[in-house]
């Protein structure tokens, strides 16, 4: 391959003049290339000028990025067709060590220490958006420090006090209203799980750094998720109620309980109603989750044999349209302690089986295996990398968001914290 | 590749696809080279095929790329062709979303994806190997004015592999960019993502 050119002097600095050999790249080339690296260097190369400055700030960019960089088919990382799972521990105590890993395979591939103090005792992972976590520090349901943190480019913080924060805190959800490019927490809290307690919801939206109450309009009680996530999809956060009506006019009217799911739309905080799927027999739990981007519904119930159990999995095709719940698949579970952790973004199912042996010397030992199950094909395919059934999973991306913002707090690998 | 390098005006540097009748596009580039593409692989460019899509146009006369020089072009051609070959690696009616075919095809389908997939990264590691940053920049210029989506991507991408690790200064050289922030400005914004200086390749 022959070079056209003559060699070149060596390049100096110094504003671009038009000459024959002048490459200037179009700012749409520019940007396209800036899509395409890594968090740590955009961080860097934010001071290689004023314009790129500017190209790397712009919740626009932040947003593009997000997308370009986390779609495996166009981006240098070596990890072909998968997405991450983060792991976090519930107890400091367990660990103060998040890890990130594949989501096909489950083999690590970073890990990051909580930066902030647990005040509390316990973590719960209210969701993971866009790179950026949902994390809460809680204690016996009492109190609540409630914080997102975007591990990769080292910056977190921690929301203000929603209102009325002594009662306790049932559930947390976390969503991105994509009109308004915003960030909004959802909690759900009661005085005690007696019917007809009062439960309330709150919203906090990043861009207000506030916290406000919403009325439903409805007597409801949560009802319980064995899954713990508020399912984020299409928009909307999801969650289980049973909705009561009537009741109130003495002996004659009888009060109707009826499970439902409630959705909230991020963007414009308003309620919807949501008819769960209709299936005869019991149920013995059932949780939400996402599967490939829709609602899904996994149900346990009773099986036809005795003692036997079956997982229904039903997926609302066409969001918001009550006929399109469609039954997926229907898995059988062998051994009762099996546990439905979570989809994957590409619709695995992951399922850790809980078995405990005797070995040939009496001794009881355990054998936790854990499987990624497809759905649609019901092929399971052991994962060979330990997945500890003790920490909470999400899914997770890399990305910039919440680079900038009040009260966001930067720090250093050792904890040390930087305030502008 | 040696196709079209010399000056010759009636070029034949079509390699014989076995029982396809090649019809060829005449193409002409800044520096007065000669190219006849097989019109596959010119219909790759976007220019020159909504060019050709004007009837009146006649097919056999040579088109001009006043932007393109004889290099960047011979290596451009090189792509396309290489990328082409690739592509017919996999049975047609298959969507570009791996995951989704994924679901579809059946087992040999799915071989032959993992092969295209195998020999585009292979193809693609080799292509840039020995490139000096001004080579790849001109062929970005010359991939975006014939609007080579493909190519542009990947040239992109590589660019992003090549600078990732790099210091600000070595950005500012490869884009031509003069600093505009002031020694005190700088170190400010340094300071904030401190960490995300650390571990850079030396220039």
């Amino acid at each position: 391959m022959s070079q056209r050119k003559e060699a070149r002097p060596p390049m100096i600095l110094r504003r671009r003049t038009k000459q024959d050999d002048d490459f200037p790249l179009p700012d749409e080339i520019v940007l396209e290339i800036l899509t395409r690296l890594p968090m740590k260097s955009l961080l860097r190369f934010r001071c290689v000028c004023q314009t790129w400055y500017s190209f790397i700030t712009n919740p626009n960019f932040i947003s593009t990025h997000l997308l370009c960089y986390n779609n495996n088919n166009n981006n240098n990382n070596n990890h072909d067709g998968h997405g991450y799972v983060i792991h976090m521990p519930r107890s400091p105590s367990l660990s103060q060590i998040c890890t990130v890993a594949s989501d096909r395979t489950f083999e690590t591939i970073s890990e990051f220490r909580i930066p902030f103090t647990l005040q509390y005792g316990y973590l719960q992972l209210g969701g993971s958006c866009n790179g950026i976590l949902c994390v809460a520090d809680y204690w016996t349901f009492a109190t609540m420090d409630v914080y997102l943190w975007n591990p990769n480019i080292r910056k977190f913080k921690r929301l203000p006090d929603a209102c009325l924060p002594q009662l306790p805190t049932v559930a947390l959800g976390f969503g991105h209203d994509s009109q308004n490019n915003d960030y909004k927490v959802v909690r759900i809290s009661w005085i005690d799980p007696k019917p007809m307690s009062p439960s309330e919801v709150q919203v906090y939206s990043l861009s207000s750094d506030s916290w406000k109450r919403v009325e439903l309009g409805i007597s409801w009680m949560p009802k319980f998720n064995f899954t713990l996530t508020f399912p984020f999809v299409s928009g909307h956060l999801h969650w289980m109620i049973t909705k009561i009506e009537g009741g109130e006019g003495g002996q004659k009217t009888k009060r109707r309980c009826t499970d439902m799911i409630l959705s909230l739309d991020v963007n414009s905080e308003k309620f919807k109603e949501l008819d769960l799927p209709d299936e005869e027999g019991k149920c013995i739990k059932e949780g939400l989750a996402s599967f490939k981007g829709k609602l899904a519904l996994i149900k346990y119930g009773i099986g036809a044999q005795p003692y036997s159990t079956l997982c229904s999995i039903w997926v609302m095709t066409e969001y918001g349209v009550l006929d399109s719940w469609n039954k997926l698949c229907v898995l059988p579970i062998e051994n009762p302690s099996n546990f439905i952790r979570t989809f994957t973004n590409y619709g695995l199912l992951l399922v850790q089986k809980l078995s405990w042996l005797v070995s040939t010397n009496s001794e009881l030992g355990r054998n936790h295996k854990s499987v990624l199950i497809d759905p649609e094909t019901l092929h399971e395919k052991e994962i060979s990398n330990q997945v500890d059934f003790r920490l909470d999973l999400a899914a997770y991306m890399e990305s910039l968001a919440l680079l900038d913002g009040a009260n966001v707090v930067s720090y250093l690998e050792d904890g040390a914290v930087y305030n502008k | 590749m040696a196709n079209g390098e010399n000056q010759n005006p009636n070029p034949n540097p079509i390699e014989a696809t076995p029982g396809a009748a090649a019809r060829t596009i005449t193409l002409k580039t800044a520096d007065g080279e000669i190219f006849e593409v097989e019109e596959a692989v010119a219909m790759e460019f976007g220019t020159v095929k909504s060019f050709f899509e004007d009837d009146a146009v006649s097919a056999t006369k040579p088109m001009p790329l006043p932007n393109v020089s004889g290099s960047a072009l011979s290596r451009v051609i090189t792509y396309c062709r290489r990328s082409l070959e690739i592509r017919s690696m996999i049975p047609p009616a298959t969507s570009e979303d791996a995951t989704a075919a994924e679901a579809v095809q059946g087992e040999g389908d799915l071989e032959a994806e993992k092969a295209a997939k195998q020999e585009r990264k292979e193809f693609e590691a080799e292509f840039l190997k020995d490139e000096s940053n001004e080579d790849v920049k001109e062929l970005i210029l010359a991939a975006n004015y014939l609007n080579i989506k493909e190519l542009l991507d990947f040239l992109c991408r590589s660019v992003a592999l090549r600078i990732q690790n790099k210091s600000v200064e070595y950005a500012r050289k490869f884009f031509g960019i003069e600093g505009d922030y002031t020694p005190e400005e700088e170190a400010q914004i340094r300071q904030e993502y401190a960490w995300a200086f650390e571990g850079v390749d030396e220039d």
